[in-house]
């Protein structure tokens, strides 16, 4: 019983090693305070575009910033404008359209934004990339038509 | 009156002769001991290990089974904890370039 017991405590040390060594190894280029770190991880980019790529990020990040505010103000002013009415007035017609049009900037700038971080990377990848991004603008994902 | 204590009792101190006679080679034993206290770790790490090769031949299909297990175990967890980390990783980069899922994330 000693025994089995000294057994069954080697092989939870063993497995407690193992998972953390799996660990280390799978996420080592991850880090916490770098969103490019999962970039940089899953995407080859050329080492000399790495600066232009985090400044395109940077710039982007405070343009998303931006498009953040505009989103949450007129869906808040449709929000509001749909409690106040009983039936679709022109005002609220305004608002749906308002919100659709700053639907469609963020998507395009987006996309925008995807097309020039994959230049920056093999074809391959880059291709990879968009696959990847695209589930931010077309939700859900559309399949490819190879499948 | 606490300092005027103090100073008597450093005075009868020493003054005190203990009468305890040193052994010969006292010196040279607490060196001794002291320099063999490096070895007696490096014994009990070699006692903790053959307990340990003792504790796995007992039962050593037992053993076998039990470390495989373990090790498999632990890829798999493993493997599943990375994965995790590495989708965080990938919404945390989304959050910064998607504003819908910024706003998603803030609501929720």
């Amino acid at each position: 019983m000693k025994h089995t017991g000294k057994i069954l405590l080697i092989a939870l040390a063993l497995c407690a090693t193992t998972a953390a060594l799996v660990i280390f190894y799978k996420t080592r280029s991850l880090s916490a305070g770098d969103e490019l770190s999962w970039l940089n991880k899953h995407f080859q980019i050329r080492q000399e575009d790495q600066e232009t790529v985090r400044e395109l990020h940077r710039v982007f990040s405070k343009e998303c910033q931006q498009m953040c505010a505009k989103i949450e103000a007129s869906n808040k002013h449709l929000d509001e404008l749909i409690l106040k009415n009983k039936e679709v007035t022109p005002e609220i017609v305004t608002a749906v359209n308002e919100c659709s049009k700053i639907q469609s900037e963020c998507h395009l700038s987006m996309l925008k934004h995807f097309y020039a971080v994959s230049s920056h990377m093999p074809p391959e990848d880059g291709h990879r990339y968009l696959t990847e991004m695209k589930g931010c603008i077309i939700d859900p994902p559309a399949k490819s038509p190879s499948h | 009156m606490k300092n005027q204590e103090t100073d008597e009792l450093g005075k009868v101190l020493k003054r005190w002769e203990p009468d305890i006679v040193i052994p010969k080679g006292f010196n040279h034993s607490v060196w001794q001991r002291i320099e063999t206290s490096g070895s007696q770790k490096q014994t009990r790490i070699l006692l903790w290990l053959t307990d340990l090769i003792e504790d796995l031949s007992f039962k050593p299909a037992f053993a076998a089974i039990a470390c495989s297990l373990a090790i498999l175990l632990g890829i798999l967890t493993g493997l599943a904890q990375a994965q995790n980390l590495d989708q965080a990783a990938k919404s945390n980069y989304q959050q910064m370039v998607d504003p819908y899922s910024r706003i998603g994330q803030s609501k929720s």
